[in-house]
């Protein structure tokens, strides 16, 4: 765990990767779940931020 | 350099050029059908209206269903079908090919002909269902019911893209050296436990790369619905892409439908870069 905090303190790739994985997925889950619609209403800003997240962090050193 | 430019102005025209205009039509209120009417910039209400559109999620509770359980089912199945097409025994290529016919048919073909087995009076389904469990045939409608049409094109998509996924299975089965099983016969491994620490393993790569593309393609899922059900009955089969058609070719709301589209895309784009990090780490393994 402390190692998954090394990499976000330290602009790792990995770390970093994982945290746009993350929302990514929990925007898809957001978008298509059938509970509450207030999180399917904000689910593409979360993808979206994810996926932004995603291309940039790709870029990091390992 | 001058050998690739026919491809990059190729793919700039069909693909970079429309994806860019898709985004910026996506923040106006651009209507096809009326081309001469002024275009009025109106920021993130498309995407706002959208965001908030019960009908829209209902949409997307629908296409999630559909595309959890043909991954699933496609998946169990067409692995089965690999591991035991993998075997060696008479007729081998044959029951292949017989596999494979479905993927090669057209899905307006595939949907018009399984609406025929789908009727309830003359039926080939209904009929088999019927003799397997009592029912009465005509009892029941697979694609007129508002709980079987979901499971009406879940069973067809189903039948036509299971050998797809067995297809690349068989070839990460095929890719696996005898003298793996051999070694572990020598370490009297069971036929169970090759099962779990070989044979899944080494298949898991080509197994995700299925699941990528059917998950790809079922997201956009259109013409087998269309021709099967239309979306019916109500809008209980409407996947995204059958209701992004509505709204841009029906509605003929250009710009609502490409805000649409590109919350879609932003949402596969996002998929696969997980999908293809995932991919990569299992093949590092």
């Amino acid at each position: 765990m402390s190692s998954f905090f090394n990499g976000l303190l330290r602009l790792r790739r990995g770390a970093w990767e994982m945290v746009a994985s993350l929302l990514i997925a929990l925007g898809v889950i957001m978008l298509m779940q059938p509970v509450f619609l207030s999180l399917f209403t904000y689910s593409f800003v979360v993808t979206l931020v994810g996926t932004v997240m995603f291309i940039i962090v790709s870029h990091f050193p390992e | 350099m001058i050998f690739v430019a026919p491809t990059i102005v190729l793919l700039l025209a069909i693909n970079i050029f429309p994806l860019i205009w898709t985004i910026y039509l996506s923040f106006t209120n651009y209507r096809v059908n009326r081309p001469n009417r002024d275009v009025d910039f109106i920021g993130l209400r498309n995407y706002e209206r959208i965001l908030n559109d019960s009908d829209i999620w209902v949409t997307m509770q629908a296409t999630a269903h559909f595309l959890i359980w043909t991954i699933v089912l496609q998946v169990l199945i067409g692995f089965t079908l690999a591991y035991l097409i993998n075997k060696k025994f008479k007729g081998n290529d044959l029951w292949t090919t017989i596999i494979v016919l479905p993927m090669m048919l057209s899905p307006a073909v595939v949907g018009n002909f399984w609406t025929f087995l789908y009727q309830p009076q003359i039926g080939l389904f209904n009929y088999v269902v019927g003799f397997l469990t009592g029912a009465d045939p005509s009892s029941f409608s697979m694609i007129g019911e508002v709980s079987l049409a979901p499971w009406a094109i879940i069973i067809v998509d189903t039948w036509m893209w299971t050998p797809f996924v067995m297809l690349i299975c068989l070839a990460g089965l095929r890719s696996i050296p005898d003298s793996i099983y051999e070694a572990a016969e020598c370490d009297r491994a069971s036929k169970w436990r090759q099962f779990w620490t070989i044979t899944v393993p080494m298949v898991l790569p080509f197994l995700m790369l299925a699941v990528l593309f059917r998950g790809i393609e079922n997201f956009k899922m259109f013409d087998l619905v269309v021709q099967l059900t239309g979306g019916g009955p109500g809008s209980t089969t409407e996947l995204t892409s059958v209701n992004l058609k509505r709204e841009a070719f029906e509605k003929w709301r250009t710009g609502y439908a490409s805000a649409y589209a590109v919350i879609l895309f932003v949402t596969i784009f996002g998929l696969a870069s997980i999908y293809v990090k995932a991919l990569n780490k299992v093949k590092e393994r």
